[in-house]
């Protein structure tokens, strides 16, 4: 599929994603889109390392992140938002968020660490795998559905999530079948 | 992340109080909000300067 595209075209393709995932991670029109130029330029430069066949998505995920993650420690203070005030000023625009849930949303994944937040970006928003999350992090499995576990309980309860279902008899028992599903 | 970095969040995840996997029905709930959220940024038209980029590097000759 994308491995019968040239590199350029990949790239291109590639675009609306790595947007869409640069905003939400950073919660800041202007860092993600100068985040994801980075991510243009470095993978550009860099494409001679890509490996033909593989998905240049993922590729330029790996680079996305690990630009993120640099400069999030260079900069700790000045990212880390736990009253969601880098989210207030946040890419869409008001009147096309629709919804107080979006806003509530992405005021919610702000104030997630970073790792959990990209963790439940890529399975949660863009459907990705354990396997290629993991890989895309440069971590394990395990240490990615910790991640995703906390990173659900911390916004199902910032955004009152739990009362989607009500706490009925059977619901322990579901909590407990749902445990290994994934 | 170094593996020592690795050994620390491990520490921290297994010394904090087990918390039950959320139910499915939650996971979903947040799953559509974050597909929604997606969905809106997608359709966003891509800013031009990302096109200038890469039309650029695409014209400039090949180093190889």
């Amino acid at each position: 599929m994308t491995a019968a595209l040239e590199p350029h075209e990949a790239i291109l393709k590639a675009i609306p994603r790595l947007r869409a995932f640069a905003i939400s991670l950073t919660g800041d029109l202007d860092r993600a889109d100068d985040l994801v130029q980075d991510t243009l330029t470095k993978g550009l430069g860099h494409l001679h390392q890509f490996q033909p066949g593989t998905s240049m998505q993922a590729w330029l995920f790996t680079i996305l992140r690990n630009q993120f993650h640099t400069s999030y420690r260079k900069k700790k203070r000045e990212i880390e938002d736990p009253d969601g005030i880098i989210a207030e000023r946040v890419a869409i625009p008001p009147e096309q968020a629709g919804h107080l849930d979006l806003q509530d949303l992405r005021s919610a994944l702000a104030k997630l660490p970073p790792k959990q937040r990209e963790a439940l970006l890529f399975i949660g928003a863009e459907g990705m795998s354990y396997e290629e999350t993991a890989r895309i992090c440069g971590t394990n499995v395990g240490t990615i559905k910790s991640r995703i576990n906390r990173a659900r309980s911390r916004i199902a309860d910032l955004m009152g999530l739990d009362g989607v279902e009500d706490a009925g008899p059977d619901r322990i028992v579901k909590a407990a079948l749902q445990e290994g599903a994934d | 992340m170094t593996v020592s970095e690795e050994k620390n969040e491990a520490a921290a995840l297994s010394s904090e109080q087990p918390k039950p996997m959320i139910p499915r029905l939650v996971q979903d709930a947040l799953g559509e909000r974050l597909r929604a959220m997606y969905d809106i940024i997608k359709a966003e038209p891509v800013p031009d300067h990302f096109w200038a980029l890469l039309q650029q590097i695409d014209q400039r000759p090949s180093k190889e």
